[in-house]
């Protein structure tokens, strides 16, 4: 005699509360599994981040005069960011050296226009605490380091710095490195009979020849650094390597694009310990960077307050220094021009 | 058993689609994990399948199916190499080539080498492989002693070599341009044809006219009013009366010279601005020359009344133009995707309404991913 079992209803198998449960499991299996592979990938990033955060971040606490001022160029729209750059070598005190580069960089976050603005290193300028009450703009890092320039160009200047960048000469050279070098049109052959030469030799004081010939080419950063410092050969000199040094931002902007910038931490976080701070965040400069990369050339406007149209050349009262007198008039018509757009 | 069998399938069922989804998870964690760490490998296959499809020699790779009349010199990562039909050799080895210029034979090349302070120049018998030095600076204390040759170029007839010297300067940001006389490969001692401006850098870019070698072409930098950097210019050098004429508009930011082989054209390259930052073009150009100019009263009206330049290349930056010995071709340096590459137009003659016109045909990448040396410039020969 056959015995007949029926079927099993698949219903009476598995009731719907199991298969629930079964879906849950699976979706937190799935997730678990994702961000494992997430992590997993990432691991060597996040591995570096402190070393990137300790080798990088410097808070630089606002002073007392800064926490003071009354900013004419201050919109909510407006995202300062103070870039400046030194000769670290060993000339200088480590903790008080010049900044001989000096750009205010403006992101207008309404209308994604950015506004570059070089200041002449030789600008004769009041700085707090100085002697006679003036300096030249690139001695306030050195009698008060980037509190005291941050404090003297939001004071004179009357514009707010929300960050600050700084990088010294090995950092550039790291920058530029870990991108693989930049590709340059040099305008003109630049030959210099007295660059420095601080960077490798055993005597900082020296000196050697530099040429660079004309037409585009790729450079390392070694002599990308080179074309932005010299300025012997320039009938411009500081304002000419100013204009190079723009340049440079912007073929690195460039280069920054096209490159995958996640896969370059780890050797950043290595190389740039002490020759770049900043006090933006990671994720500030995470969030910055694609802002940044994003922005078209024609929208980045670029200023240099040399003379004759925002200063001129002369003497400091003692007569003992050359200097770059700045005319406030027409550098107010131009801030008053980038800040009210 | 059949129907027991039928009942306990659906567990296997349940079971198999729970280890498949568990599979496909994997298969899914895998993904996540190593898409950037395998993306590396996938550009390696497809590196590999590509080179499968190029002709590689060291570090420089030829584009598929390419293959040139005569020979390229050029050079790249310090050394002088050279690319015949379409094969590449690496020539020198020991890194010592900044700059190269082969003789109108191919016999010789002229080369320079780069120190911090100084740059010799050094001639290549390309035969045999030797190599002459023909300025000897050695590398010591004394700096001001130093002088910077380079940018070397031979006359048509290898009678002569036309160079850029910094020689007997006080102040930084001038060369001027002067020559060497060379007979059994010795040479004579210079000869100062020219005064570069101070703080421009100088004269720049020597190219013999090839029917007569006592006229040179080349790059003078030259600061326009209130302008902030200087623009390129090119001028012709009478050297037998140190005359120098322009030839391009002022502030046309035209360099980088090269006649072709019968001496009706030059070609060059030109900025399509003169900004730093802004410029996104080097285009190359070819404009007709006519050496009768000289003859005529006022030789610089005669040259810029002549001047007619046609835009050849616009593909982005472009440098260091150059014919091929017959003239049907041009070859230049490409930069594209932060590389610099060798690339060729091909030159074709057209007629319309009864007047004839050269145009740029048929852009070729030669090498591919190759990192040409770009302020070298390139030769052609037979």
């Amino acid at each position: 005699m056959d015995i007949t079992i029926p079927k099993p209803d698949e219903s009476a198998v598995q009731p719907p509360k199991r298969r629930h449960m079964y879906g849950c499991c699976l979706i937190i299996f799935i997730f678990i599994l994702i961000i494992s592979g997430i992590a997993f990938y990432f691991r060597s990033y996040l591995a570096v981040i402190p070393t990137l955060l300790q080798a990088t971040q410097k808070q630089v606490p606002r002073t007392k005069t800064e926490q003071g001022l009354t900013y004419t160029y201050n919109g909510p729209q407006y995202l300062n960011i103070l870039l400046l750059g030194s000769d670290n070598d060993a000339k200088f005190n480590p903790s008080n050296v010049l900044t001989q580069t000096i750009i205010i960089v403006s992101l207008n976050t309404k209308t994604n226009q950015v506004n570059m603005i070089s200041i002449p290193r030789d600008f004769w300028v009041p700085i707090d605490g100085v002697s006679g009450g003036y300096g030249k703009i690139d001695q306030a890092s050195g009698f008060g380091g980037i509190a005291l320039t941050r404090q003297t160009i939001e004071k004179d200047f009357g514009v707010h710095i929300d960050y600050y960048a700084w990088v010294g000469l090995q950092g550039f050279v790291k920058v530029i490195d870990t991108f693989g070098g930049i590709d340059i049109d040099v305008n003109h052959p630049v030959l210099d009979d007295v660059y420095p030469n601080d960077i490798s030799g055993n005597d900082p004081y020296s000196a050697i020849r530099l040429y660079i010939p004309a037409g585009p080419q790729h450079l390392s950063g070694i002599h990308a650094l080179e074309y932005v410092r010299s300025r012997h050969g320039d009938l411009q000199g500081d304002f000419g390597r100013s204009a190079r040094q723009q340049q440079v931002l912007f073929q690195l902007k460039k280069v920054i694009e096209n490159s995958n910038v996640i896969s370059k931490i780890p050797q950043l976080a290595n190389e740039l310990q002490g020759s770049v701070v900043t006090d933006m965040s990671i994720i500030q400069l995470s969030q910055l960077a694609p802002l940044l990369t994003s922005i078209k050339t024609e929208d980045i406007h670029r200023y240099i307050l040399s003379p004759p149209t925002y200063s001129s050349d002369g003497l400091s009262p003692d007569g003992k220094q050359d200097i770059v007198k700045p005319d406030m008039t027409k550098i107010k018509v131009l801030f008053d021009q980038i800040f009210t757009h | 058993m059949l129907q027991t069998a039928e009942y306990t399938q659906p567990k296997k069922k349940d079971s198999c689609c729970i280890i498949f989804l568990i599979f496909c998870l994997l298969i899914l964690a895998v993904i996540v994990i190593g898409t950037a760490k395998f993306s590396g490998t996938i550009e390696k296959i497809v590196s590999y399948i590509t080179k499968q499809q190029t002709t590689s020699n060291g570090n420089v790779t030829l584009s598929n199916q390419v293959s040139i009349p005569g020979t390229i010199y050029f050079v790249q990562n310090k050394n002088l190499w050279k690319l015949s039909g379409s094969t590449i050799m690496q020539i020198t080895h020991n890194g010592s080539v900044d700059e190269a210029s082969v003789s109108a034979d191919g016999k010789s090349a002229i080369t320079t080498q780069l120190d911090n302070n100084f740059g010799n120049i050094n001639l290549i018998d390309l035969t045999s492989g030797s190599v002459k030095a023909l300025t000897k600076q050695i590398n010591n204390n004394d700096l001001y002693q130093k002088i910077w040759y380079v940018d070397p170029t031979f006359s048509f007839d290898g009678t002569k070599i036309a160079f850029i010297s910094d020689k007997g300067k006080f102040v930084s940001g001038v060369s001027d341009l002067s020559v060497f006389e060379m007979k059994n490969q010795l040479i004579s001692s210079a000869t100062q044809l020219t005064h570069g401006y101070p703080y421009t850098g100088g004269d720049a870019d020597p190219t013999y006219y090839p029917l007569d070698s006592n006229y040179i072409v080349y790059t003078k930098y030259i600061y326009a009013l209130n302008q902030p950097q200087p623009y390129a210019q090119l001028y012709i050098l009478d050297s037998k009366n140190k005359q120098s004429f322009a030839l391009t508009p002022d502030f046309s930011g035209s360099l980088q010279p090269s006649f072709s082989p019968d001496g009706t054209y030059l070609t060059f390259t030109q900025r399509e601005s003169n900004d730093l930052v802004t410029n996104s073009h080097i285009d190359v150009y070819m404009m007709p020359f006519n050496l009768s100019n000289f003859d005529m009263k006022d030789p610089q009206s005669a040259f810029l009344q002549d001047y007619q330049s046609k835009i050849l290349v616009h593909q982005g930056i472009d440098a260091m133009p150059v014919f091929s010995p017959d003239g049907k071709h041009i070859a230049f340096i490409d930069q594209s995707n932060a590389d610099f590459n060798i690339a060729t137009e091909d030159l074709i003659t057209v007629t319309k309404q009864g007047s004839t016109t050269i145009v740029p045909k048929n852009f070729k990448l030669i090498t591919t991913k190759s990192g040409i040396t770009s302020i070298s410039r390139l030769s052609w020969v037979e």
